[in-house]
């Protein structure tokens, strides 16, 4: 009987030991795709009401509203998105496509409703910013956990800390860029951009975060762009997952005819 | 008059409010927009001097769903109504413009309907249409309305049968609408029969396929997407949309000769280099005169396009374009001519540029575009600036240069009607 015990203790002990040295070893590329994962893959699809509010310095507030559909085809991998302008009133109607590839170009598609008309649009600038926004591309679609070099800065009991610098600098407008991860659902907490001389250009925050349907989601997010003193805030609203999006709803014939049951 | 139109329609939109917030009717949208374009070249031959471009326009959209009817709400049903109150103070009259009213549904998972009145097109071209044969407002786009009005809508019931390999797109058009001809008016331009320039004295009878069964256009698409690469197929039977041919010489009437084009459409990115290429071509069959012996009806053609697209950093877009139109039988239409004739090229080339470049947060588009074409010899000027003054103001300043010397190409016409336009818009 006792020695049972001290076998089971000991079992215990070494079970123990590969789960802590299994976390104490999580890499840096480790964590970076995982809060990929987190961050735009939960769920098999998904939907979300998205208020933009663009603050430039002076200007006028800005506001737009666009319904996003997301449909992954491979976690991790290529994804399909549907984007359906409700505000501002003049461009009401208008969708934009994306298929999202993680090697090459997307292919994305632009239905005017005035012309009843598809054109495909040239994959632009992935840095350049989202619809006037102070987000670029990237940061509403995900940017490539393989662009950047990552390096694990450090942590403590709620984040880790990381660095992550592009392989191809001449691609990007910033030098490298932190990041602090939540550990607890890997959901990024905020992000800090650098130019070459080693300031913050710009930061992405996570304002506000809940769990829905089981899967931890940014709710608010806040990205200030220092050199042009303008901030814009993302309110993810009405957020579902696995509604049950088909491969069809993501080509021309929905983006003539919206898919209303969907977009509602 | 107008200031009772104009109030009467004030009250109706009331109403309508009135009524959307009573019983939960659907949202009106839409804009109000003033137009102003100022002519920058001397000509005296349209109707007015000075400008060619000056009106108030409303427009209302509205989108309904009829759910409490079942069957309707299975199938998806929507109605969509889209109207343009228009005071064109350079025709001096007021108008109202039913621009799009039709229902769409879904009665089977693998079948769209639309009936009713409807904007169609379809195509790869950029300003450049082959296959799209739906009817076009030229007049529109050469005074520098927004884009959308280059688009006439047509009477059509469109059936789209969809399948995981392609789509079959039909589109029966019983009620023969085309292209909005320049007439002299407002644009003076380049008329065979005065074999010169003319404006309002132009007397051109236009004579159209009267409304008959057998007169039935229908235009037909098969297209898919294979990887990033969408193909298309196009058969159209219908009729001419310009009135390029000649019914009684001598007394200026023209008409809308019979037409079957045939044709193909590629488009998808390039590997390595990036951007969106595209290619399109189509046979032009003039069904009365196959062999293109009649100089009185247009000679069939091809017609080729290939386009290539692609963007930059900092929000900056070019696009190219490559059309040639190549009569079939060139040396029947020149044994048909008389001598006094003027005589059209074997083949007619043209290219275009589009260059877009956005700044200021996106909220101030410049786009210029144009068209080249080394076989008249002319250009076409099309340079924009649209600034979104907030989400609601939209302010436009564009010019249409026509430049060229010969009076019958298709820009070098119009350099009478070079013009500098603004537009103010105001979305709801």
């Amino acid at each position: 009987m006792k020695y049972r015990v001290l076998f089971m203790s000991a079992i215990f002990m070494v079970v123990l030991g590969l789960v802590l040295s299994s976390s104490f070893a999580i890499t840096a590329d480790e964590i970076v795709t995982k809060a990929n994962i987190a961050s735009y893959y939960e769920g098999n699809d998904g939907r979300s009401l998205i208020k933009m509010e663009i603050e430039a310095r002076g200007g006028r507030k800005r506001e737009k509203e666009f319904v996003v559909l997301r449909l992954n085809v491979e976690k991790g991998g290529r994804q399909k998105f549907y984007v359906y302008y409700e505000k501002p009133d003049d461009i009401r109607g208008t969708v934009y496509m994306v298929w999202k590839k993680t090697d090459g170009d997307d292919d994305r598609w632009l239905y005017l409703p005035g012309l009843n008309l598809v054109t495909r649009v040239a994959a632009s600038d992935k840095r350049s910013s989202f619809a006037g926004s102070d987000f670029v591309y990237e940061d509403i679609s995900g940017r490539n956990v393989y662009a950047d070099d990552h390096e694990l800065l450090g942590e403590d009991d709620s984040v880790f800390r990381l660095k992550s610098t592009p392989k191809d600098p001449g691609e990007v407008e910033f030098d490298h860029y932190l990041t602090w991860i939540r550990k607890s659902d890997f959901l990024p907490v905020k992000i800090e951009y650098y130019d070459s001389k080693g300031t913050i250009a710009r930061t992405v925050e996570t304002v506000e975060s809940k769990v829905i349907n089981g899967h931890p989601t940014v709710t608010r997010a806040l990205s200030r762009n220092r050199e042009t003193d303008s901030q814009t805030v993302l309110h993810f609203l009405d957020v579902e997952y696995d509604i049950g999006l088909t491969d069809d709803v993501f080509t021309e014939r929905y983006l003539q005819r919206p898919p209303r049951r969907w977009l509602k | 008059m107008k200031v009772r139109v104009l109030s009467i329609l004030f009250s109706l939109s009331c109403f309508f409010a009135v009524c959307a917030n009573a019983f939960e009717l659907p949202k009106i949208h839409g804009f109000s927009e003033n137009a102003a374009g100022v002519k920058i070249s001397e000509d005296d031959k349209a109707n007015k001097r000075g400008i060619n471009l000056f009106e108030q326009r409303m427009q209302f959209k509205l989108r309904y769903f009829p759910d409490r009817i079942t069957v309707l709400e299975d199938w998806q049903t929507e109605v969509f109504l889209k109207a343009d109150a228009l005071m064109d103070e350079y025709a001096e009259r007021f108008f109202l413009n039913l621009k799009e009213a039709y229902i769409t549904s879904t009665p089977f998972d693998f079948l769209d309907i639309k009936v009713g009145r409807q904007v169609l097109t379809w195509g790869t071209g950029d300003y450049v249409f082959i296959n799209d044969m739906f009817p076009k407002d030229y007049e529109s786009f050469l005074i520098g309305r927004e884009d959308e009005y280059l688009k006439r809508p047509s009477y059509a019931l469109r059936a789209m049968f969809f399948s995981q390999i392609a789509t079959l797109d039909i589109a029966v058009i019983p009620y023969f609408t085309p292209n909005k001809a320049v007439t002299g008016d407002r644009l003076s331009f380049f008329d065979p029969l005065r074999a010169g320039i003319v404006g309002r004295v132009s007397d051109r009878k236009l004579l159209r396929p009267p409304f008959q069964f057998e007169n039935t256009e229908a235009a037909f698409r098969l297209y898919g997407t294979l990887d990033s690469y969408e193909w298309a197929g196009y058969y159209f039977r219908g009729f001419y949309k310009n009135p390029m041919g000649y019914k009684e010489e001598a007394n200026s009437i023209l008409y809308y000769p019979e037409l079957d084009v045939f044709g193909a459409s590629l488009r998808g990115p390039v590997p390595i280099l990036g951007g969106i290429v595209n290619g399109e071509l189509g046979y032009f069959n003039s069904r009365e005169d196959t062999a293109g012996k009649d100089r009185l009806i247009p000679n069939p053609s091809m017609k080729y396009l290939i386009g290539y697209k692609r963007s930059f950093k900092n929000d900056l877009e070019i696009g190219l374009q490559y059309y040639l139109d190549h009569m079939l039988y060139w040396d029947n239409y020149k044994e048909s001519l008389l001598a006094q004739d003027s005589r059209d090229d074997e083949v007619y080339q043209q290219y275009s540029l589009r260059i877009t470049k956005l700044m200021a947060r996106q909220t101030l588009r410049l786009s210029f575009f144009t068209f080249y074409s080394p076989v008249d010899n002319d250009i076409y000027l099309r340079p924009l600036i649209q600034w979104d003054a907030t989400d609601r103001w939209k302010v436009s300043l564009g010019a249409n240069i026509f430049i060229g010397q010969q009076t019958n190409g298709d820009y070098s016409q119009y350099t009478g009607n070079n013009n500098i336009y603004t537009r103010v818009r105001y979305s709801f």
